[in-house]
């Protein structure tokens, strides 16, 4: 499990520029038609899921593997961050934090990998169950709410109206609702049902259960929640006249002022940045074509350059070092550390079948079985 | 005794009962889920709830009321008044008045029927 947290800490730090990316591009188009952006964040998600990457000259990640997996059982262990200066300043601190003493039985990065490791598990499974139990309160909240018609439902205790469920998703109404504001509310909830946005919102708190420990994916998730209700807006007031946009903004507002406390629902209408809301339906204008051509294609230099990740440069530098070494050896020799041809003068036996020099691979001594980058 | 209160789902529940009573509580959980999208757990549970309250009856799995419509109405607009007119029952004929457009005559009228 270390090594798979490992590969997960990697891959939160490789994701990380890409929403640093996106953070950027949501700043510099904000007149761009917010779908793009929704499908920018798509992109996170796709990114964050996929545990292989592509390689690409074109790549602008510094690193495809910052944190190498012998971090956990070298003698010296250290970042491969891709930049320079980051790895003058941190390698040395590591190296005296986490290099084995002599008499040590256990290398400290692993008394740590285990502790950190145990610590994700922990944390992803109660954000799991948090959701699960919040979810099936809800479901039981709303049992009594009485059929409108088709899949709308109104409940005395729904106080912001909201679209609730996976594969039979249900649009769930307040009784108090006026007359004037359901048809707007209805279309906006339809809106997020036709976009999938119950599927993406799922995937989105998975993600945020997996990589609870990084800090962006919160971001992350709150502007993309912010992001689908824009879409949703923008989809459904494209088509009306000034005065129905006027009359949408004014139901928005009213299920704003009527929501008591934070609604512990899914897609709420009126729960999210609700004066951004209206200030972007009021102010609506058909996005000029350029804006969303120029959009466009800084998204796909982002799907090039941030998705993929640099030629494999590191994997070759390998410092030629087995677990067993540091593992067993009460007084590491110190010849692990120099180049190939010198190392030969250690334990275990004289005869090494196999010598690699410089490259990956593996070292075997005895048929012991080292495992090293691929 | 007075009408209890029942919540607005409660109440659509019980129009059904109306129309329907005395009815047999698997047949009533099938109209509420033609009608109201219940599930059939959730007509039980609100029958048990109701009964618990003493506002229907489920005896032999045969289902009756113990309040009539213009009962369980008077208490509903009892509760409309508090929350919306702050228990003034003048307010609330005078926000009516306005609504359906009642000669002054009718709405006098009216005030000295109540105050009876």
């Amino acid at each position: 499990m270390e090594v798979f947290f490992l590969d997960l800490v990697n891959l939160s730090i490789t994701a990380s520029w890409l929403i640093l990316a996106v953070l950027l591009m949501r700043l510099v188009f904000r007149k761009a038609p917010r779908r793009i952006f929704c499908i920018l964040w798509g992109l996170v998600g796709l990114r964050l899921l996929c545990p292989f990457s592509l390689e690409s000259a074109l790549s602008l990640i510094p690193s495809a593997q910052p944190l190498p997996h012998e971090i956990l059982y070298a003698a010296s262990p250290e970042i491969h961050s891709g930049i320079g200066t980051v790895d003058r300043l941190v390698n040395p601190i590591l190296s005296g934090a986490l290099s084995p003493a002599p008499g040590d039985s256990v290398n400290p990065a692993q008394v740590w990998s285990f502790v950190l490791s145990r610590l994700w598990a922990v944390g992803a499974a109660l954000i799991l169950l948090y959701g699960i139990i919040r979810y099936l309160l809800l479901k039981r909240r709303v049992a009594t709410a009485t059929l409108l018609r088709d899949n709308i439902k109104q409940s005395e205790r729904v106080d912001s109206p909201f679209v609730l469920g996976i594969f039979r998703p249900t649009i769930y109404l307040p009784y108090s609702l006026a007359e004037a504001d359901r048809d707007h509310v209805i279309a906006h909830e339809r809106a997020h049902i036709r976009r999938k946005d119950h599927w993406w919102k799922l995937l989105g708190f998975v993600l945020l259960a997996v990589y609870w420990f990084h800090p962006l994916i919160w971001v992350a998730n709150g502007l993309l929640c912010r992001d689908m209700e824009l879409a949703c807006d923008e989809r459904v007031i494209r088509g009306l006249e000034k005065e129905e946009r006027r009359a949408y903004a004014e139901a928005l507002l009213r299920c704003a002022a009527r929501r008591q406390g934070i609604a512990a629902c899914p897609l709420a209408f009126g729960e999210i940045g609700v004066k951004h809301r209206i200030k972007n339906v009021m102010e609506y204008q058909k996005p000029a074509k350029w804006v969303t051509l120029l959009a466009i294609t800084a998204a796909a230099a982002a799907v090039l350059c941030l998705m993929t990740v640099p030629k494999n440069e590191y994997y070759t530098v390998v410092p030629p070092v087995s677990p067993e070494d540091v593992l067993i050896d009460p007084a590491p020799d110190t010849s692990e550390i120099l180049p190939e041809e010198d190392s030969d003068s250690e334990k275990t036996s004289s005869q090494h079948p196999v010598q690699t020099v410089g490259g990956t691979g593996s070292r075997h001594s005895s048929g012991h079985h080292v495992d090293a980058h691929h | 005794m007075e009408s209890p209160k029942v919540f607005e789902s409660e109440y659509r529940f019980c129009l059904i009962l109306w129309k329907h009573e005395p009815i047999n509580s698997t047949q009533l959980a099938k109209i509420c889920k033609e009608e109201l999208g219940w599930s059939r757990t959730t007509t039980f549970t609100v029958i048990r709830r109701l009964s618990d309250r003493g506002v229907v009856k489920n005896e032999n799995a045969t289902v009756t009321s113990l309040f009539s419509k213009e009962d369980i109405q008077v208490a509903q607009m009892d509760e409309m008044l508090e929350k919306t007119f702050e228990g003034s029952l003048p307010a609330f004929v005078a926000a009516f008045a306005r609504r359906q457009k009642l000669s002054e005559d009718e709405v006098k009228e009216i005030l000295r029927m109540l105050e009876r």
